[in-house]
């Protein structure tokens, strides 16, 4: 964990589902890393964060994340147009934004790498797997990769 | 236009120009010979004017040197003979001139001319005879002389007369004839052209109702494209959404199960952990049953640029080498033809062969070593029994798959093409049943055929019949 300390806010999740959100929370917990995410409902909150508009105002309390953990399938804005729109702001455009999605179909994985996605995740179907995908995320996003400063 | 209708109107209309040239024929000759007897009419007025004017000329004469010479007035030889002579001699020689066409009349004439040459000599002589003995002579003379050339007048009349008789009649034959058979035959024609008339109506109302029924069709027809093009799209979109939406429930089922295990380890009783499992399992097998429903909906939709020549004999190749550690587990021995190229999707050809195989392999009999046999056939489509009349001209290539394995009862031949049918229960061999569906499917979309034949403990053997090229 040489990136980012632990026990700091790194990951933002948007999915629709609580039953997900709260299986994730678990998973993430699990791996000791729980204090790192936070959620949000739907892409429309996504973006409304991510431009520090209403409540997320606060630059404090609601910094932006490393990286973002994205569902296809959501009320309001989808992640599909969610994902448009991050791919398409100049600033916002350098945080890495993976998919986490029930899909298997083969145009959403063809599409959301056209739009810029930089990982397409199918679901884990067990919470043994769900864990192992929290801890090799950690791993390789935090361990290995080497993100972009966001403040400059 | 239906045949015989075709065939009855060129009858009529055969018959009305038969009875139409007829009767303008006979309608020819009826004019012709009217013709004829107006000029041969013509021609008797004409022989008899000049034969009474010859005989007028004669007699006048005579009743001048009569009249000479009881008074001995020369005013009597006035005009005098010579002139007369010269006047007859012109009639004369106008009759001659019209009826040379007649040789009795000519030969008639003949005599007439010697008789008139007499008569013309008497009358020289009549004018300069002052004897009364000698004209006493001279008046019998002339009167024998006159009463042969009146014979040979009446004579030549008669002849006139008859030729005119004779036209006469063959014109009152013709005549008789001529109004019945002009009456007959445009009765005739006016009744052919009445049934042609009331014919052709009939057809093209026939004509007009069949193309209306036919534009009705046309636009029921379409209209059912257009509906079964929407029900397959919603069908789609119905497998799409039903395979998503139904992971999602699935997926949950088995992390909270799972969660369930892993948090609760140590206060589960062991036959809860046990129910757990079976739980889990079954939720996996619906998650499979459902990847296959949406591999079904998925497979044969091919995209008319996604179609290509295929070599067949590679693909095969490809498809065995993938297979091969499955077919050195069974043993298997693989004969395969040299397979044509053959126009199609080449994903969809690979998953079909996969298919086909990978049950010859599952199927394969324990008690011998597992031997596949691939053949094929080019065919004309007339030559094949499922291919439609529409289709006889396309060639096809018929793909024989043969194998040794445990075999099927051919009642179930038709069975085994449908989705999640199964000959065996689970425990026995594993699977969905979804591979020989997917198979079908495929074939179908390719505008091909696909035919199981089973023989129980023996082998099977699928054949499938794929056109040599698409249809654009």
């Amino acid at each position: 964990m040489q990136n980012m300390p632990a026990g700091k806010f790194s990951i933002l999740i948007a999915d629709d589902d609580a039953d997900d959100r709260e299986m994730l929370k678990a998973a993430f917990e699990e791996s000791n890393i729980g204090h790192n995410i936070k959620f949000v409902e739907n892409g429309e909150e996504l973006l409304r964060y991510l431009k520090r508009k209403g409540s997320y105002a606060d630059d404090l309390r609601h910094p932006l994340p490393q990286i973002i953990l994205l569902d296809l399938n959501m009320p309001k804005k989808d992640g599909r147009e969610a994902l448009k729109e991050i791919k398409t702001d100049n600033y916002l455009k350098r945080i890495p934004v993976i998919v986490l999605t029930t899909s298997q179909e083969e145009k959403d994985v063809k599409k959301s790498y056209e739009l810029g996605v930089n990982s397409f995740i199918i679901k884990p179907v067990t919470f043994r797997k769900l864990v192992e995908f929290t801890q090799t995320l950690w791993k390789y996003w935090f361990e290995f990769v080497e993100l972009p400063n966001l403040h400059t | 236009m239906h045949n015989p209708v075709q065939r009855k109107i060129r009858l009529g209309f055969f018959i009305a120009f038969s009875v139409i040239i007829a009767a303008s024929f006979f309608s020819y000759l009826v004019t012709k010979n009217l013709l004829d007897n107006a000029t041969r009419l013509n021609h008797t007025i004409e022989v008899s004017k000049r034969l009474e004017t010859i005989i007028k000329q004669l007699k006048d004469a005579e009743a001048a040197i009569r009249g000479f010479n009881l008074t001995k007035d020369s005013a009597f030889l006035h005009p005098d003979m010579g002139e007369r002579s010269n006047r007859i001699a012109n009639e004369y020689a106008a009759l001659r001139h019209i009826t040379t066409d007649s040789q009795r009349q000519q030969r008639h004439l003949d005599t007439l001319k010697t008789l008139l040459d007499i008569k013309y000599k008497q009358l020289k002589l009549g004018a300069h005879s002052d004897t009364p003995n000698g004209e006493k002579r001279s008046v019998t003379e002339g009167e024998k002389v006159m009463d042969r050339i009146e014979q040979k007048v009446d004579d030549m009349m008669h002849i006139e007369d008859t030729q005119l008789h004779e036209k006469a009649e063959l014109f009152r034959f013709f005549s008789v004839l001529w109004v019945p058979v002009i009456f007959i035959s445009s009765l005739v024609a006016i009744l052919i052209g009445i049934y042609s008339y009331v014919t052709l109506t009939k057809e093209f109302k026939l004509q007009l109702h069949i193309e209306s029924k036919l534009k009705s069709y046309q636009r029921d027809l379409q209209q059912n494209i257009m509906l079964l093009n929407k029900s397959n799209q919603e069908l789609e979109q119905f497998a799409y959404v039903a395979s998503h939406d139904l992971q999602e429930p699935l997926r949950k089922i088995s992390t909270f199960s799972d969660r369930l295990q892993i948090k609760y380890r140590d206060q589960l009783p062991p036959d809860a952990s046990q129910l757990l499992d079976r739980m889990v399992l079954a939720v996996s097998r619906m998650r499979v049953l459902i990847n296959d429903l949406l591999m079904f909906s998925r497979a044969g939709r091919i995209a008319p640029e996604s179609i290509t020549e295929v070599d067949m004999s590679a693909l095969l190749q490809n498809v065995l080498s993938d297979l091969e550690v499955a077919l050195q587990e069974k043993n298997a021995v693989v004969h395969a033809a040299q397979l044509p190229v053959i126009e199609g999707n080449i994903t969809n050809f690979q998953q079909l062969f996969q298919n086909l195989l990978t049950n010859a392999i599952k199927f394969a009999h324990t008690g011998r070593q597992l031997e596949i046999n691939i053949s094929y056939q080019i065919l004309n489509g007339k030559d094949i029994t499922v291919v439609k009349e529409n289709r006889w001209d396309e060639q096809f290539c018929r793909i024989c798959i043969e194998d040794n394995g445990i075999g099927f009862d051919q009642a179930y031949a038709e069975r085994i093409f449908l989705i999640f049918q199964r000959l065996h229960g689970i425990s026995e061999y594993s699977g969905t049943g979804i591979g020989l569906a997917i198979c079908k499917k495929i074939v179908d979309s390719h505008q091909g055929f696909i035919q199981a034949y089973g023989y129980p403990n023996k082998g099977a053997t699928f054949v499938i019949i794929l056109p040599l090229k698409q249809k654009k």
